[in-house]
């Protein structure tokens, strides 16, 4: 079943984010090579995983939340990412705001757009 | 309330458009024989621009000031792009209005038919929650 992000929402501290446009997550793992010599196929071992998220806002610098969310640039501090997909269908973990980036031109609104680095474990829930 | 009539109101708000009379600024279309100057508007096209509940959303919207001449649908235009801004018409918030152009129809008439008056159509795009 097709879901749409009428129940979409992403809060980073405990704020929920306004005006968001694109939310992305990433999860990923990497894999270690333990192939052997006089063996032609290869052979990996799971290794790490390492997780990234993106948003892009409708930035307004009069908007409490996108300030709480840019100030996490100068704080350099983990918080709380929960990115709900769809309702109750969620990503939980704790992210460093890693890129925060605005951009504007003629014809159109301002825009930002955010990257987290993901540090530790990832709930879906 | 709908998008439509609150583009109208915002057209009609604080008698900013002080050369065509309120009556006279309509959706769609006006008659042929109708008084000029006149205004005539119509929504586009609508997108979905934000996720959650209650999301963002944009429209382009085109804005049609009538009238015998050039020079005075040009003035007509100048108030239009006025009177379209940012604010709260009838219960929608339009948190962006961006001028996206304009165009100018010089008017028209041939031998035996009904002259075409003057035309300029400003194309806005409005960022709204509804």
């Amino acid at each position: 079943m097709a879901l749409t992000t009428s129940g979409s929402a992403v809060t980073f501290s405990g704020v929920t984010i306004a005006a968001v446009f694109t939310f992305s997550f990433t999860n990923q793992r990497e894999t270690i090579d333990v192939s052997e010599i006089g063996i032609v196929s290869k052979s990996f071992i799971a290794g790490s995983t390492t997780a990234t998220a993106n948003l892009e806002i409708f930035y307004d610098q009069g908007n409490a939340s996108h300030l709480t969310l840019e100030a996490f640039i100068a704080s350099g501090t983990a918080a709380s990412l929960v990115i709900t997909s769809a309702t109750a269908q969620t990503y939980t973990a704790s992210a460093i705001l890693t890129s925060f980036e605005i951009t504007g031109s003629a014809g159109d609104v301002i825009r930002a757009s955010c990257s987290f680095q993901i540090t530790g474990a990832v709930t879906i829930a | 309330m709908s998008l439509e009539s609150s583009v109208r109101d915002m057209l009609v708000a604080g008698s900013t458009i002080s050369l065509v009379p309120d009556a006279r600024v309509t959706l769609g279309f006006r008659l042929q024989d109708s008084v000029l100057p006149a205004i005539t508007y119509e929504v586009r096209e609508t997108q979905l621009e934000t996720i959650g509940a209650s999301p963002s959303r944009s429209a382009t919207v085109e804005i049609r000031a009538i009238d015998e001449t050039p020079l005075s649908v040009i003035a007509i235009a100048a108030q239009i792009r006025t009177a379209c801004a940012s604010g709260t018409y009838g219960g929608y918030v339009f948190s962006a209005v961006i001028d996206q152009g304009h165009a100018l129809d010089a008017p028209a008439v041939g031998e035996g038919d009904e002259m075409q008056p003057a035309e300029s159509v400003t194309t806005i795009l409005i960022y709204y929650t509804e």
